[in-house]
């Protein structure tokens, strides 16, 4: 980022229309056709919605990561889905790497990576981790440039990507309002960020603390400029005046909301739908609908460097994109995720678009907003 | 006996390692580009947050030891002064629950009392018009520190009432007085000061406790130990500088109630409660309400942990679903599959296994030498003796862990070579668990007379000889105890390790609070974890325990 602004994008416009005919050609020019170990360079070809991409790794690339063997990754990813679904599909390509996977919260990610970065012992070498709580890792030259050829290769949309090439994008997990069915009717459900001010919500309301600049944080920032400063901060204060329950994360949120300790909660669609049918737990779209930007990111001094890049690149090709999509998460490309969104699920002529990025000095000065929530919640 | 000059180099060791991290913590300039570190200090000094942050530990530390020290007051009453049925098992019983974890034990009184799943609430709200118990508060925290602390006090308070002399309690009883008149008038005044000095040191454990309030008080208690926590690894980017100021001001709170507990100590001595005067132990007989004494008993053990342990096992042991619809008995194992398929399962396991048993070997190997230096070393006696033994309450163990942290950061000779390595989680646990360990060994020492080693020195046997063949053998019992009870705290801790941890060096009661804040839906899988971690425990002390039996054969 680096003091760039950042342009306002809807780069998931992943409006059901259109999305079945995509699917089509999508599923069925799908195809993996990694060369022999012998040859000088390895070809992934996949047709994507009727077009054909092909990724060229040269051997040396593909040599270099495989002396390093290794990929420590620090991510925000539930443990089981990286374990089961992510992990399987990057062996499926690279059986002879090893996968070592670390799940923190978005803090603790950027707290052990700055202490680990100052101490001279790196030990991840990718990070996964929410945008806005990564940002400051940047700034302290934690966070190494890669010039990344799957975005060029992928066709990504302006805005999907870091011009700078700080993060590389991965995953934009839609924004709901979770409410449990037993606590609150469908009829008394959130149906506006407003409503979290509504006094009849007050002790009730689950949210990650927004001075994480993770979920609520970002879609705060989100809101901030189509509200003004006036009628924003008002909100702010609203829905701190109604003694919200402050978790690490909007998983934590889910699962305060799926016990009954909350009736509701800001949080991501995709813990909706792993739980779907389990809890009693339904989700409401309020708008403006955003996906919270979870890229990744390359650390600075990381042991396997190669192995990180490797990794990278992966996740961001449509391979990893569809074994994203597989955890329930949105993938940060228009064309998969249209294609990976279950149907029915969004309404219908309405668009998600990415989190805060309408609100540059968000992601340019993250710890300013970090201080604003602070002080305006007090965590 | 003079102690040969190596053997010094221990205590100089322990005080250096142990004191440097925190000297550190004091003399660094702990800003990342913020104000300056005195300012800091000046400002956060006079904040009203700072006043409500104090208060909250205040009160859960000492609310919870009122709590604990009052129900083995009188838990320890029945048991050891009345003629109560099944004395043996209900003196046991209790000391056994010292071996659960404070994380299991929070798990357990979520299971039980959270306002929305809490299995009790859900039963008595209806009957009470829809009050619940919300073990999220205040109160909740110092039910939940009270009946965690409840087995500690009991073993402070049960020796002394047993070594009590009881012919003032039966002058009493013969001159008419009745049971309770006798106990308040009588009994109390004789063990107030024990009974005072165990509400000092359970206020001193809770106030260095990290456990509780960051499991159960959330963002709405904040205590010393949860805001170091919080400005280190929950605020983006860290505010160390912050940190160490409130660390400080913990130190400056611990180091005043520590003073206090030794001036308390040192002042009771005066008191008499076992005499030279032999006198056959009397109880006092309770006739028709015996079995009422019984009951209450078996209500105490059942309230603080029986109850509490049962749900846990049976949370494992169903799916979240099933949990959130009210405890629905829907009997699976997939709690447990989930838990051994996580990815640092194995390691952090495996971690917490060895890093238990080379502290525990090292603490014990030290408090050995520590001990002798202390003991026949002739320097004796001193207070600062006393400061190192409650060095653990002095320094809590997140203020260590994180001036530990701190130091390895800052330079580079160290950070290169201790950070992300289990050495470090080692240091910390040896640092904050050494003084227990001597205490374990010094009691024994305490017992073998000079003579012996001399005999060993006249007969030519050098000094390591005589240590190694005469002494050590007789302080097997010393060490086999220091070895066991260090070996359990270690598998227990997570203040002195929660910012020492690295993902190589994760430890399992660190990976099962990450797993518990911060996955969805999670709680069934950590319910899992803390039955496999009080399983493990509970083996390693049975298998101790027999090697103790062994070893005394």
């Amino acid at each position: 980022m680096s003091g760039e602004k950042v342009s306002r994008r809807n780069v998931l416009t992943a409006s059901v229309a259109g999305v079945v005919g995509l699917g089509v050609g999508f599923a069925s020019g799908f195809m993996l056709k990694p060369a022999e170990q012998t040859a000088r360079t390895v070809e992934i070809t996949r047709t994507v919605g009727g077009a054909t991409v092909t990724q060229t790794l040269t051997q040396s690339q593909i040599d270099l990561a495989r002396k390093e063997q290794t990929v420590v990754i620090y991510g925000v990813i539930d443990i089981p889905d990286f374990e089961n679904v992510m992990k399987t599909a990057f062996l499926r390509l690279y059986p002879w790497a090893k996968v070592e996977y670390v799940g923190l919260s978005p803090s603790e990610i950027v707290s052990k990576s700055l202490a680990e970065y100052k101490a001279g012992k790196v030990a991840a070498d990718v990070i996964w981790n929410t945008l806005g709580s990564t940002l400051p890792l940047v700034r302290e030259g934690v966070i190494e440039k890669f010039d990344n050829p799957m975005i060029g290769l992928m066709g990504y949309a302006e805005g999907a990507y870091d011009p700078e090439k700080y993060w590389h994008p991965m995953s934009g997990l839609p924004i709901v309002l979770n409410y449990n069915t037993n606590l609150v009717s469908p009829a008394n459900a959130p149906k506006s960020y407003e409503d979290l001010s509504n006094p009849k919500f007050k002790g009730k309301v689950a949210i990650d603390r927004p001075s994480l600049n993770n979920v609520a944080g970002t879609l705060f920032a989100h809101l901030y400029p189509i509200l003004g400063e006036q009628k924003w901060r008002s909100l702010m204060q609203g829905i701190s005046a109604n003694q919200p329950i402050f978790t690490d994360s909007a998983s934590a949120s889910f699962t305060k909301v799926s016990t009954g300790e909350a009736a509701v909660s800001i949080g991501l669609l995709h813990d909706y739908l792993g739980n779907r049918g389990k809890v009693p737990v339904e989700i409401a779209w309020a708008e403006p609908m955003t996906a919270l930007p979870v890229p990744l990111f390359l650390p600075r001094n990381a042991p396997h460097p190669n192995m990180g890049q490797l990794f990278i690149q992966w996740a961001v090709s449509v391979d990893g994109l569809l074994a994203l999509a597989r955890t329930g998460r949105t993938p940060l490309h228009h064309v998969v995720a249209a294609y990976t969104l279950p149907s029915g699920l969004l309404p219908s002529g309405v668009s998600l678009e990415v989190a805060a990025l309408n609100n540059p000095d968000y992601y340019n000065n993250p710890t300013k907003w970090s201080e604003l929530y602070r002080s305006i919640f007090g965590v | 006996m003079r102690a040969p000059l190596p053997v010094l180099f221990f205590p100089i060791f322990y005080f250096f390692v142990s004191i440097t991290p925190i000297a550190y913590l004091f003399v660094s300039n702990t800003t990342l580009g913020g104000a300056s570190f005195n300012a800091l200090v000046f400002n956060w000094l006079f904040t009203p947050e700072l006043v409500s942050i104090l208060y909250s530990t205040f009160m859960f530390a000492s609310g919870g030891a009122a709590l604990a020290t009052l129900f083995a007051l009188v838990y320890a009453w029945l048991v050891v002064r009345t003629d109560v049925p099944a004395k043996s098992l209900l003196e046991t019983l209790p000391t056994t629950f010292l071996i659960v974890p404070f994380i299991v034990k929070s798990l357990m009184w979520i299971i039980l009392l959270s306002p929305s799943i809490g299995v009790i609430n859900k039963m008595l709200s209806p009957l009470l018009n829809g009050f619940v118990f919300n073990i999220y508060s205040m109160e909740g925290l110092i039910f939940a520190y009270g009946m965690g602390g409840f087995p500690f006090a009991l073993l402070s308070i049960m020796p002394v009432l047993k070594s009590m002399d009881t012919s003032l309690e039966e002058s009493a009883r013969i001159l008419g007085l009745g049971l309770l008149k006798t106990f308040f008038r009588i009994t109390l005044p004789i063990i107030f000061p024990s009974v005072f000095t165990t509400f000092l040191l359970l206020t001193l454990i809770g106030l260095g406790n990290f456990d509780y309030p960051y499991i159960l008080g959330g963002e709405r208690i904040k205590t010393l130990a949860t805001e170091i926590y919080y400005w280190t690894n929950q605020i983006v980017p860290p505010r160390y500088d912050i940190a160490v100021t409130y660390s400080l001001i913990y130190i400056i709170t611990t180091f005043t109630g520590v003073s206090i507990y030794i001036w308390y100590t040192r002042k009771t001595f005066k008191f008499v409660v076992v005499t030279g005067k032999v006198s056959q132990k009397t109880v006092h007989i309770l006739g028709k309400w015996r079995i009422f004494a019984f009951v209450s008993c078996l209500g105490m053990l059942t309230i603080s942990f029986i109850l509490p342990f049962i749900f846990l096992i049976l949370t494992s042991f169903i799916t979240f679903g099933a949990l959130a619809e009210g405890l629905r008995l829907d009997f699976t194992l997939e709690n447990y599959q989930k838990l051994l398929k996580l990815p640092l399962m194995d390691k952090s396991f495996i971690n917490s296994i060895s890093v238990a048993i080379i502290t525990a070997l090292l603490c014990t190997t030290s408090a050995i030498f520590m001990a002798y230096t202390s003991l026949k070393g002739k320097i004796r006696g001193s207070i600062f003796n006393e400061y190192l033994n409650n060095f653990p309450l002095t320094f809590p163990g997140i203020v260590y862990g994180f001036g530990l942290f701190w130091l390895i950061l800052n330079i580079p000779f160290l950070s290169q070579s201790l950070y992300g390595t289990l050495w470090v989680i080692i240091i910390s646990l040896i640092v904050i668990r050494l003084p227990y360990s001597i205490r374990f060994i010094s009691n024994n020492l305490l017992q073998i007379g000079d003579e012996l080693e001399e005999a060993a020195r006249v007969s030519g046997a050098s000094w390591f000889k005589s240590f190694t063949s005469v002494l050590m053998p007789l302080v097997k019992g010393g060490m086999i105890s220091s070895f066991t009870y260090i070996f359990i705290e270690s598998i227990k801790e997570i203040g002195a390790l929660i910012l020492l941890v690295s993902p190589n060096t994760i430890m399992f009661t660190v990976y099962l609070l990450q797993l518990y804040s911060q996955h969805a839906a999670a709680i069934n899988v950590v319910a899992a974890g803390s039955v496999l971690l009080v399983l493990v425990v509970a083996t390693s002390l049975a298998l101790l325990k027999a090697l103790e039996r062994m070893q005394k054969l």
